[in-house]
């Protein structure tokens, strides 16, 4: 009988398995919960205030956000920027990515890592035990400025939380001491930690950019409608079926691995699943500010149209639709950082004229 | 029952602790937010001491909202909790005195069902813990979740319960993946070509529904169906490895396993009919 050569392997971390089982026991109380108790597991829908202020600044009795932004802060997002509100959501300002963007990761729900990706910080606050840096992402800086400056990591914490980043985003091996304080590997096609990263990976996915907002736009209807970022991603909060990529997915793999923290290429990242009929739009912010939005299409009769983008009463350059090679209709502009005439994105209108 | 006012919470915010606002306030938000936390507690872990209506009937506040005033706090760069921030944020778009009440109750609400269970489950884990002497007992055989369906926790740990191969195995490793290879190349020939396509499609992920693929496979759509839950996990062919290299290192033997169902699952993929076919290849 033929026999194998022997492998020897580098034994996992001490407590790797009993990690695993307490994570286990967290979520499954979550699921029990859920399953138990209906208002549970009803996450809160925040009411966004009336559609003609759709992105206010915060009046008393909030604080303002803090606008700073450096690289380490911990930072609490402002819950209106989500579509469901089921915890108050803290996130990491790992590196600077580009002039306009941080890769920020969130903090975890459980008080156990759940992946090797994960990250156990050593703090005792419940709400900043886990760091997923699986989960981090480019967000923009007009998105993290609506947030409060909670805490900063320590330079420590820092190096440590880059190492797992770069460990989840490359592959890159972690040292002995960080491995102790990550979670285990998912090597099982039924693993439950897959749904929770699924339920996880939605969180941050509509802040994420290039998108700044994306939705079926009306602007293409008989009579032109103007609509504002703030509109559009509102319209997107309330309905969104698109899941943007994290950052360390296999196509953005080369950029990242290539990249310093320091780096200033902006990668730019996305996928949909929304349906393009009528008319989608999607803006992207580039990293040099200017404004890129992208239409595309299903619909036959937008095809060799030319529409004027108008921003605030001037007009921009024209927009053609084109088909492409997958067959959508497709047309996209520019509008230079110094044309923009709104510091404030959520408050900018746009509108398209047929030419 | 409305218990709560806007102006209670108001002066919550304000004054920073409950035990610094009016008596009115303390009893308000006290009662208001006790049985919420130990409807919570109650379903997470009964004999937890929470979980017991308080000893004194009207305390002044009760013990549930010092936990939550406790665990909610995080950082501490800022002068007032900015917990305190998010939860009144949602009120700032209500207009009635009632409707922000309301608001900053559903927030508060949402934020204890997250975090009470967090707490629960760490002293849990702590009392176990100090039971067992500081040994954690992990069973295998208990299933991860609640499906029928769930994988047990052994099967979830398997393969997981390394951190890679030592420098010095590098041989050993490519001696191990030729064995693989020629496993499964001595695999393929026994399999028929339905079989191949049933475990092309489930290592692809292919839907078993595609017209294509049940053309290839020359039969009804059930039965291919059949033929790929026989195909999954490919037991047939994992028992004969373990058949013919019975006696070596278990560990490495499923290593053996996993690369050569790799392998095989690589070589029937790469017979599966293209995924939107025209209708030439129809």
């Amino acid at each position: 009988m033929p026999k194998l050569p022997i492998l020897k392997w580098k034994p996992a971390p001490p407590g790797r398995a009993e990690r695993l089982a307490r994570w286990f026991a967290e979520w499954n109380l979550v699921q029990k919960l859920r399953r138990e108790n209906p208002e549970f597991a009803e996450p809160l829908r925040p009411n966004r205030g009336p559609s003609d202020t759709p992105c206010p600044e915060p009046e008393p009795p909030v604080a303002p956000f803090a606008h700073e932004l450096v690289k380490g802060q911990i930072r609490l997002m402002d819950p209106l920027l989500f579509v469901e509100f089921r915890r108050p959501i803290y996130v990491a300002l790992i590196a600077r990515w580009g002039p306009n963007s941080f890769i920020s990761a969130p903090f975890g729900p459980f008080l156990e890592p759940a992946t090797k990706a994960e990250w156990l910080t050593g703090r005792t606050e419940h709400a900043l035990c886990v760091l997923c840096l699986w989960n981090a992402r480019t967000l923009p800086v007009e998105v993290l400025r609506r947030s409060w400056h909670v805490d900063d990591l320590t330079a420590q914490e820092l190096q440590d939380a880059w190492q797992v980043f770069r460990h989840a985003a490359t592959g890159a091996e972690l040292e002995d001491r960080l491995l102790t304080q990550v979670g285990c590997p998912i090597v099982h096609r039924r693993d439950p930690r897959i749904a929770y990263q699924q339920e996880e990976a939605s969180l941050l996915a509509s802040l994420a950019l290039p998108v700044l907002a994306e939705a079926t736009a009306t602007a293409v209807k008989p009579q032109p409608a103007s609509v504002t970022l703030g509109h559009l991603l509102e319209e997107l909060l309330e309905d969104l079926t698109a899941l943007i990529r994290p950052v360390f997915e296999e196509h953005a793999m080369a950029a990242l691995a290539a990249a310093s923290d320091e780096e200033e290429e902006l990668k730019e990242v996305w996928d949909s699943k929304h349906d393009l009929d009528p008319l989608r739009c999607i803006v992207y912010r580039e990293g040099d500010g200017d404004l890129l939005l992208h239409f595309s299409s299903t619909d036959d009769t937008h095809e060799d149209h030319t529409f004027e983008v108008v921003v605030k009463e001037q007009t921009r350059p024209t927009v053609t639709f084109r088909r492409n090679p997958q067959g959508k209709l497709f047309g996209e502009a520019r509008i230079p950082r110094d044309e923009l005439p709104e510091a404030d994105l959520s408050k900018l209108t746009f509108r398209l004229k047929k030419s | 029952m409305k218990t709560t006012t806007w102006e209670a919470w108001l002066e919550w915010k304000k004054k920073c602790a409950l035990a610094r606002c009016s008596d009115v306030t303390r009893q308000l938000l006290s009662s208001w937010v006790a049985p919420q936390v130990r409807n919570i507690v109650r379903s997470c872990d009964p004999g937890h001491e929470l979980a017991k209506p308080p000893s004194d009937p009207a305390p002044t506040i009760d013990p549930a909202w010092s936990v939550m005033e406790v665990h909610f706090v995080a950082g501490k760069k800022s002068v007032g909790p900015p917990y305190k921030e998010s939860l009144f944020r949602g009120a700032q778009f209500e207009k009635t005195p009632e409707d922000k009440c309301n608001s900053v109750e559903k927030y508060f609400a949402t934020v204890c069902a997250n975090e009470v269970p967090k707490l629960v489950r760490k002293e849990k884990s702590e009392v176990q813990r100090g039971r067992e002497k500081g040994v954690e007992v992990v069973s295998l055989d208990k299933p991860v979740g609640s499906g029928p369906d769930s994988p047990t926790f052994g099967e979830i740990y398997a393969g997981a319960d390394h951190e890679g191969l030592e420098p010095d195995s590098k041989a050993a490793d490519a001696e191990l993946d030729a064995i693989a290879k020629r496993e499964a190349e001595a695999w393929l020939p026994r399999m028929s070509l339905r079989e191949r396509l049933a475990w092309g499609c489930v290592a692809a992920e292919r839907s078993r529904n595609d017209p294509a693929m049940l053309k290839a496979a020359g039969c009804a759509q059930s039965e291919f169906y059949n033929a790929t839950k026989k195909a999954e996990g490919m037991h047939q062919f994992r028992e004969a490895l373990f058949a013919n290299y019975a006696g070596s290192d278990p560990q490495t033997l499923r290593e053996l396993a996993i690369r050569a169902g790799s392998e095989l699952a690589r070589m029937c993929i790469a017979l599966l009919p293209p995924e939107n076919p025209t209708a030439d290849d129809l």
